[in-house]
């Protein structure tokens, strides 16, 4: 399939009051930031930053809209869907994700998560002229491609966890990572991709793959 | 033994610690007639019902696993730390509270402790391997720390009856300086390992890798359950299938009818009467009430981690004692020694058709081939260090770890299983040395308000080179073995980081270089054994918990005979 980047424009603030008007707006910083357009890296203080520049008040740590679980739950689905095993949604990754920003992420994490889903609907609207939760699942490839594109990464990590909790890593990979996480974890995951036996009993050293391609988890 | 061998003490002996070493001085001494107290600093956590996240599925842990970094930074500052993911959101209750215990750092130290029944037992890497005599006259040798008053022979008996007890899984191999002990089935190895094992040894005759020598059994063994190949061992086991103080030795000792546990006992020090020198009690802080009290015995073993157990000697000041029993030679919190490290990995190719089911708890071990015996020509460092490692294939965590992509591809990439990796890290023997050393600081109270533990230790120029050394050849093994490409990184750079604590009351000869005698006898205080890794004259290059086991037997058997000639 052939990506073709997104662009993201400035936007006039929407309404008068909403900060001066020589300021860039919320979404034109959020915009640039998920482009990667900011030399600064994509950090929570980064982000919490240029929010405070463009106007927009501290968030609020209450859960995530039911605008914003729909655009998380597409995306997810997007990025694990359902094969011949369950996706994303059906493993019940969106609300896994949204129990984390509720309860787990830092206030400069939730802030450039939020920030980041924003963004992404808006990338929606002005590519495909609908919000990111309404795509088809080729229109949100296409988007998320393009922001993984805009994604750089120059960090290196062994393991799943310690690049979430790198504060370095663009919101494209957080997401990407926390679907991955979550649909892993889940008991769908842990059952139908991988294989969950809380008790192996023997450990058989040299199998074929052919009879056993899977991985065991407890 | 004398029913009533007391002169109206409730207890015959005290047993200060509970975890690999108090475990063990309690069931020997039960076992040999004698009224034992156990004190343990931490809670009390009950065999099964405590292991409180054993059968916890991956869609119940917490966050999915991920770290609660707040709670981490404000309780567990170091204990989260720990390499090798010893500490989880699965048995974050063993753990000791940072803030609630601080230690002063003089240079960066790890100082990884338990604070509950049973001790770093339930959580240990049971890596079970006998000292080789070499090891035991390294000291004498090269001229660094003091001469061991004992040698293999002296310890060998004490082995194999620490090993027909806890049941140790391993492969005999023959090696004269890697000594073979009583070993249940080994495990398998992986086709990769396998492979690794036959290049290795091709090319290089004086090395040799072997599967892990571990303290899980591989069958039924004392009526213990067989290992179910889970390897959560760390979070506990209720098949009792690895070797802990919970499911082992306490059990033990409680059938005896001999045993009294008292949890949540923080010893603050060990009372000496200065005219007949004998330790006559044990003073306890009462963690919940602040209460102090006083137990006393007619024998004292000291087994609360080679840490605690230096702090208990050097707050034990006295008129007798002014620096701390053990310490009128200024030996007492010297010589610390751990073991340092580097790691190496690569990825092979060439086995993508094989595979393993299930999750085996230990890995795979290459006993030291460096400067054995007589020192290497090419070698510019003294000592040596063994390697401990595996191969696997990545997990789905290291797959997804990897790539950035989306969509079914890379879902179907990270379930299934990973590439091919072999693993090397280095355990490297640091050598003991009088600067590298622990004191009290006074002008700082700590936990309860006794004065905080200071370390000042640190790597030298031997650990360094060692280290360079140990890189080098285990990349140039996992090349051997087919790797194109080899990584280093840096593992155990800090020390405490091995969690393999030695040192700081030595055994030895001369009362004026050492604090402990053969039979681990405080020197001038006949009726009180350190027996736990403050021991340590050296550090050598295993894993050193089932030496301090043989130590532990050897030390009560000694004590008990010489309490029966009524020496004691």
């Amino acid at each position: 399939m052939t990506i073709s980047k997104v662009q993201f424009r400035r936007q006039r603030p929407a309404a008068a009051g909403e900060g001066r008007v020589d300021n860039p707006s919320r979404r034109d910083v959020l915009a640039a930031l998920l482009a990667g357009a900011l030399a600064t890296a994509w950090t929570g203080s980064a982000a919490g930053a240029a929010l405070k520049a463009a106007g927009a008040a501290a968030p609020a740590r209450s859960a995530l809209n039911a605008g914003e679980m729909a655009v998380l739950g597409a995306a997810a689905q997007v990025i694990i869907p359902t094969t011949d095993t369950p996706g994303a949604r059906e493993a019940g990754v969106p609300q896994f994700i949204g129990a984390l920003y509720a309860g787990w992420m830092t206030d400069a994490e939730a802030a450039a998560f939020r920030g980041g889903l924003a963004g992404l609907d808006d990338s929606a609207r002005q590519r495909w002229q609908r919000g990111f939760a309404d795509c088809t699942p080729e229109q949100g490839a296409e988007l998320l491609q393009a922001l993984r594109a805009a994604s750089p990464y120059g960090g290196r990590t062994f393991s799943l966890a310690d690049r979430i909790l790198d504060p370095k890593a663009p919101f494209y990979l957080r997401l990407r990572d926390l679907v991955v996480l979550g649909y892993f974890t889940s008991e769908t995951g842990s059952n139908r991709e991988l294989r969950y036996m809380p008790v192996p009993g023997k450990f058989e050293a040299n199998v074929d793959i052919k009879t056993w391609p899977y991985q065991v988890v407890i | 033994m004398k029913k009533d061998m007391s002169k109206g003490a409730q207890f015959d002996a005290i047993v200060i610690g509970s975890g690999i070493t108090g475990g063990w001085a309690a069931k020997e001494l039960t076992e040999k007639g004698l009224k034992v107290l156990v004190l343990e600093r931490g809670a009390k956590v009950e065999h099964q019902t405590g292991y409180i996240h054993e059968f916890t599925p991956p869609w119940q842990a917490p966050n999915g696993g991920l770290p609660e970094r707040e709670l981490f930074a404000r309780d567990y500052e170091i204990q989260s730390k720990i390499e090798r993911g010893a500490f989880s959101w699965a048995n974050r209750h063993y753990w000791i509270n940072d803030r609630e215990n601080p230690y002063e750092q003089v240079k960066p130290f790890r100082w990884h402790r338990t604070n509950v029944l049973g001790g770093r037992s339930l959580t240990w890497g049971r890596q079970s391997y006998r000292w080789g005599n070499d090891d035991f006259l390294a000291n004498a040798r090269d001229g660094h720390g003091n001469d061991w008053p004992i040698r293999y022979a002296d310890l060998a008996p004490w082995y194999s009856h620490v090993e027909k007890f806890i049941g140790v899984s391993g492969q005999p191999e023959g090696l004269e300086h890697f000594p073979d002990g009583e070993y249940l089935p080994p495990m398998e190895m992986t086709a990769l390992e396998r492979a690794l094992k036959e290049r290795i040894e091709a090319k290089w005759r004086d090395r040799r890798v072997t599967i892990g020598r571990v303290a899980n059994l591989t069958v039924e063994h004392n009526g213990r359950g067989a290992c179910q190949n889970r390897n959560i061992c760390n979070r506990g086991c209720s098949f009792g299938a690895y070797f802990s103080s919970l499911s082992s030795t306490l059990p033990a000792a409680q059938k005896t009818g001999r045993l009294t546990i008292r949890t949540d006992s923080v010893v603050e020090s060990i009372e000496v009467d200065p005219k007949t020198k004998r330790a006559t009690g044990v003073r306890v802080i009462d963690a919940k009430s602040g209460q102090r009290l006083t137990f006393k015995a007619r024998v004292i073993f000291l087994c609360a981690s080679t840490y605690g157990t230096l702090q208990v000697l050097l707050q034990s000041r006295s008129a007798t004692h002014p620096n701390g029993i053990g310490n009128h030679s200024d030996k007492l919190g010297r010589y610390l020694v751990d073991h340092h490290g580097v790691a190496a990995f690569g990825e092979i190719k060439g086995f993508e058709d094989r595979n393993y089911k299930g999750r085996r708890a230990t890995g795979i071990l290459i006993p030291r081939f460096r400067n054995v015996g007589r020192q290497d020509e090419d070698a510019d460092f003294t000592r040596g260090y063994g390697f401990q490692g595996g191969a696997m294939r990545d997990d789905w965590t290291n797959t997804a770890a990897l790539t950035d992509d989306f969509g079914a591809g890379m879902k179907h990439n990270i379930a299934r299983p990973g590439k091919w990796v072999a693993f090397l890290g280095a355990f490297g023997e640091q050598l003991p040395q009088a600067h590298n050393r622990v004191t009290l600081n006074d002008r700082k109270p700590g936990n309860h308000g006794l004065p905080q533990l200071s370390f000042d230790v640190a790597y030298g120029e031997n650990e360094r080179k060692m280290a360079v050394d140990a890189g080098r050849q285990a990349e140039q093994m996992l090349k051997a073995a087919g790797a194109e490409r080899v990584q280093l990184i840096p593992v155990r750079t800090m020390p405490g980081v091995s969690i393999h604590e030695m040192g700081g009351a030595r055994m030895g000869h001369d009362p004026a270089e050492s604090v402990l005698n053969a039979h681990n006898q405080v020197h001038g205080v006949d009726n009180l054994f350190v027996t736990d890794g403050a021991a340590m004259a050296s550090a050598g290059t295993v894993n050193p918990s089932l030496t301090y086991m043989a130590l532990t037997v050897r030390a009560v058997d000694y004590a008990v005979a010489q309490i029966k000639a009524g020496r004691i």
